[in-house]
């Protein structure tokens, strides 16, 4: 929660306090995997005239590894050690930097029991301060959002930003609540799915399913299209999915509202009206809050506008396991009883013409008759608004 | 609308009502499709959309080519006062919107699959 910010922000503050003594504070950052060639860094920056934080974020060690010996070399300072104008700063999810079922099992199956474990233990105990992160508790975690909002001119009240953060039923968010988390939940603005047969990227805008690849038969399929400004437009007129326009997203209620050119006799008496505040709703102009989301699954919400028939709706999308396949589910909760148009766009992209009698091409085919697998009960529970207490 | 594009720079709208089967769309060439299936009591219509750099203005710019393949409850992609009001296709039987209701929450479903054509 915060860690590695924590050690930027350290560096950033001691190099503006701009004091004499330290000329240059550089922050250097090792990858786990390259441990072992911090004696071989220590040595290359013991010669420079700044003075360095060499930086591990996330370091753990597994069973069977013995890199943490290069580092216990760093630690124990000397002639190979830490030169003076050096500090080591790690990050870890682990007390001692080993999972706490290898610390008890070594010290069980050790011949002098404890020793195994005390190595490694002890390397942990050459560092010189420890800082504890501990899980905070929800106030804690919904004034953390607070300031993220502040920061970056959200303006948002409080019950919308605890219905946000927590998610829609009062729950806590399956990610936990994390400084990572908080950030995320208003702000996030995309996530990937990944499972055996694809990958996809679901937007926060308009919940906007894009670069969606399967894998068939082991080779790629990208059947959706793409706008071409996708990712670019920075004029503020254009808003919602017009901006990230791709292949599958929700429009409630849908339709642009135009009206027809030429039309029959029956349409052309029916009033030519806009659609109603945008093209497609809100669903489709707005950016949805991410309500849970893992490589397996997203579910996404949006609030809509408290003069309208709904009260918002939810999005779930979720890799088929072991199919290049996507299920998808919309629960849409009413505020009034109303009627609404409501749709679910799919857009393949158009193809180049071909020549007249040639196979090939693009083939749009509706099944006769088949059975819907996605005929459901239409009534679902209502969710039941609880405090975590 | 049987063969596409229809035209240069076009864009077109098809509603198919009364859907009974889901629908498969398939690149002949690549020998690989997409299965669209869905909740057809609730969305008993399939609105093609067929854009080919038919839509000038921002964003577009006669840039945006796809073949919607959107399952509806709507008339056509009118203002939704049209498609919940008396309109030619739900004069046919076939719903051209939802009934929202506070009691009871609506659960729309559908699936995309892909496929090797065999």
């Amino acid at each position: 929660m915060g860690k590695s910010s924590l050690v930027k922000a350290v560096h950033a503050h001691v190099n503006g306090l701009g004091e004499a003594a330290i000329r240059r504070l550089v922050l250097i950052e090792i990858a786990r995997e390259d441990i072992e060639a911090l004696p071989r860094l220590m040595r290359v920056i013991a010669r420079e005239d700044a003075r360095f934080i060499v930086f591990c974020d996330d370091l753990s060690f597994d069973k069977d590894e013995t890199s943490y010996k290069s580092l216990k070399t760093i630690l124990d300072g000397g002639l190979e050690g830490r030169p003076e104008n050096v500090l080591f700063y790690a990050t870890s999810n682990r007390r001692h930097l080993m999972p706490r079922d290898m610390v008890e099992n070594e010290r069980s199956t050790a011949i002098t029991p404890g020793e195994a474990v005390d190595e490694k233990v002890s390397l942990s105990d050459r560092f010189g301060l420890w800082l504890g992160f501990h899980n905070c508790d929800q106030p804690t975690y919904l004034a953390m959002i607070r300031g993220y909002c502040d920061e970056y001119g959200i303006a948002i009240d409080d019950e919308t930003l605890r219905a946000r953060a927590v998610g829609p039923r009062g729950d806590p968010v399956r990610q936990g609540t994390g400084g990572r988390t908080g950030q995320g939940h208003p702000m996030k603005t995309e996530h990937r799915l990944r499972w055996s047969h694809g990958e996809a990227t679901v937007l926060a805008n308009s919940a906007m399913l894009a670069d969606c690849t399967f894998t068939v038969d082991s080779r790629p399929f990208a059947p959706f299209a793409r706008a071409p400004w996708l990712g670019t437009v920075d004029d503020p007129t254009i808003t919602g999915h017009l901006r990230v326009l791709a292949g599958d997203f929700v429009g409630l209620p849908f339709g642009s509202g135009q009206g027809f050119r030429n039309a029959p006799p029956e349409w052309a008496a029916l009033p030519g009206l806009p659609a109603y505040r945008s093209t497609h709703g809100t669903a489709a102009d707005g950016d949805w809050s991410f309500v849970e989301a893992d490589d397996g699954n997203v579910k996404l919400s949006i609030d809509y506008p408290a003069d309208s028939a709904v009260v918002r709706i939810e999005r779930e999308i979720t890799p088929r396991p072991d199919a290049p396949a996507l299920d998808f589910v919309m629960r849409i909760f009413a505020r009034r009883r109303a009627l609404t148009s409501a749709g679910l766009p799919e857009l393949p992209p158009a193809r180049n013409a071909r020549p007249a009698g040639t196979e090939g091409g693009f083939r749009v085919r509706p099944h006769p008759s088949r059975p819907d697998r996605h005929r459901r009960p239409a009534r679902i529970p209502e969710p039941v608004c609880r405090t975590k207490g | 609308m049987g063969h596409i594009p229809l035209s240069p720079q076009t864009d077109k709208n098809v509603q198919l009502c009364g859907m009974k089967g889901p629908l498969t769309a398939t690149w002949l060439d690549e020998g690989l499709g997409i299965e669209l299936d869905w909740d057809r009591v609730l969305l008993p219509s399939l609105m093609i959309w067929h854009t080919d750099r038919g839509i000038g203005g921002p964003p577009w710019y006669n840039q945006f080519r796809a073949v919607g393949l959107e399952p509806i409850a709507s008339a056509f992609d009118l203002a939704t006062e049209v498609s919940a009001a008396a309109n030619p296709i739900n004069a046919r039987g076939v719903a051209t919107a939802i009934n929202l209701d506070p009691a009871a929450p609506l659960e729309i479903r559908h699936s995309i699959r892909a496929f090797a054509a065999g």
